[in-house]
């Protein structure tokens, strides 16, 4: 099996005039020296600290989606099964507020003021599930990957 | 170096169990390290600013606990259930101690376990033979690489995953040079061996009992285990 170079627990900074030395295989300019399977090795891995090595601490957000993303993970105290539930049970108290004021209103009295109930809480339904499946795309996309 | 004089048993186990980070944890380094060193058997102890570390003579076991992960490694473990029983030990006394808490918000759960099983041929028979059991090229794709090509070496890293979770794997025939750079020994190693490596991970972003992260990792180490002995005796035996 092709040896990998060690796989390095933080970067090193070097600036000098010494040729670089390459751990083996061709490679120009701006490589690193990392081969493929070291690639695929540190992609994801488990990992255990070295006695008394001092690891890097966390970075900061760079930026405002990543301090948004971390404010929603660290304050915000629902699961997505929990938001779920939250707007289901939301759905069902919009529709029936809907239908009190429907009822109230005499709309509900005959068939065709029920077929009209009927068409706008499916359109409203609609409109939630196409929202919906809007949002749980886009966090799907720009979920950071998996290994 | 001859196989006569080399270890019988090479793997190496690590088991890290990442969360949300827990302040209070610094507040208990120093009772906690006793009480750790005492409760695994691990003589010996090290507080640094964010972790503990507990440990063997020589550092064949390693248990750590700190403020963003905690875990435990153990190398040339002579049992299956050596690693488990241990793991498990120290993650059942962890969430007895007040502070580190009964759940935890578990962002990843993982174990990488790695084998070196002896193979009395040689290199080119151990990569002959891993080509053919365990890796095999289609005859569409050995045209394509060209028919005076001749395989010299071949590892392969697969991910899978499972009803237990990921895994991502990295197998193949080693010599004795290259070994050292997957293991932390430096020595003991055979001429030739089959090197394979399995990580079993979940990255269940929610709360988890200690019950669950205690099963989830037997059922880890298990399966890491059975898998290697699977393959090893596809490749190397028979």
């Amino acid at each position: 099996m092709p040896k990998p170079p060690r796989p390095k627990r933080r970067p090193e900074v070097t600036v000098s005039n010494e040729p670089l030395v390459q751990a083996g295989g061709t490679t120009g300019p701006d490589a690193t020296g990392e081969s493929t399977v070291s690639a695929w090795r540190d992609r994801e891995s488990t990992n255990a600290p070295v006695v008394g090595e001092i690891e890097p601490s966390g970075q900061y957000s760079a930026g405002y989606p990543e301090l948004l993303e971390k404010f929603l993970q660290h304050r915000v105290p629902f699961s997505s099964r929990s938001v779920v539930i939250i707007v289901i049970v939301m759905w069902f108290a919009f529709v029936s507020w809907l239908f009190v004021q429907d009822n109230g209103s005499g709309v509900l009295a005959d068939r065709d003021g029920l077929e009209w109930f009927a068409v706008k809480a499916g359109v409203y339904s609609v409109l939630l599930v196409v929202c919906g499946g809007m949002i749980a795309a886009v966090l799907k996309v720009i979920a950071p990957p998996e290994a | 170096m001859t196989n006569e004089s080399a270890d019988p048993t090479t793997n190496e186990h690590v088991v890290e169990l990442r969360y949300r980070p827990n302040a209070k944890i610094l507040d208990h380094r120093g009772v906690w390290a006793e009480q750790i060193s005492e409760h695994l058997e691990l003589p010996h102890w090290q507080i640094i600013e964010n972790r503990i570390d507990i440990f063997s003579k020589g550092q064949t076991e390693h248990a750590f606990v700190g403020f963003r992960n905690a875990g435990y490694t153990a190398a040339d473990t002579p049992t299956k259930n050596f690693f488990t029983d241990k793991a498990t030990k120290l993650f059942r006394f962890l969430f007895t101690l007040d502070n580190f808490g009964r759940e935890l918000f578990v962002e990843r759960l993982g174990l990488k376990s790695k084998f070196s099983t002896i193979y009395e041929g040689t290199f080119e028979e151990l990569t002959a033979r891993f080509a053919d059991r365990y890796v095999k090229l289609s005859p569409e794709a050995a045209t394509a690489i060209g028919s005076d090509a001749k395989l010299v070496d071949i590892g392969a890293p697969l991910n899978f995953v499972d009803k237990r979770g990921n895994f991502n794997t990295v197998a193949g025939p080693m010599s004795r040079q290259q070994l050292p750079t997957f293991f932390r020994k430096d020595e003991g190693f055979p001429e030739v061996a089959l090197y394979y490596e399995i990580d079993y991970f979940i990255k269940p972003s929610r709360e988890l009992s200690g019950k669950e992260i205690v099963s989830t990792i037997t059922a880890f180490a298990h399966e890491a285990w059975s898998k290697n002995e699977r393959i090893a005796s596809l490749v190397v035996e028979g």
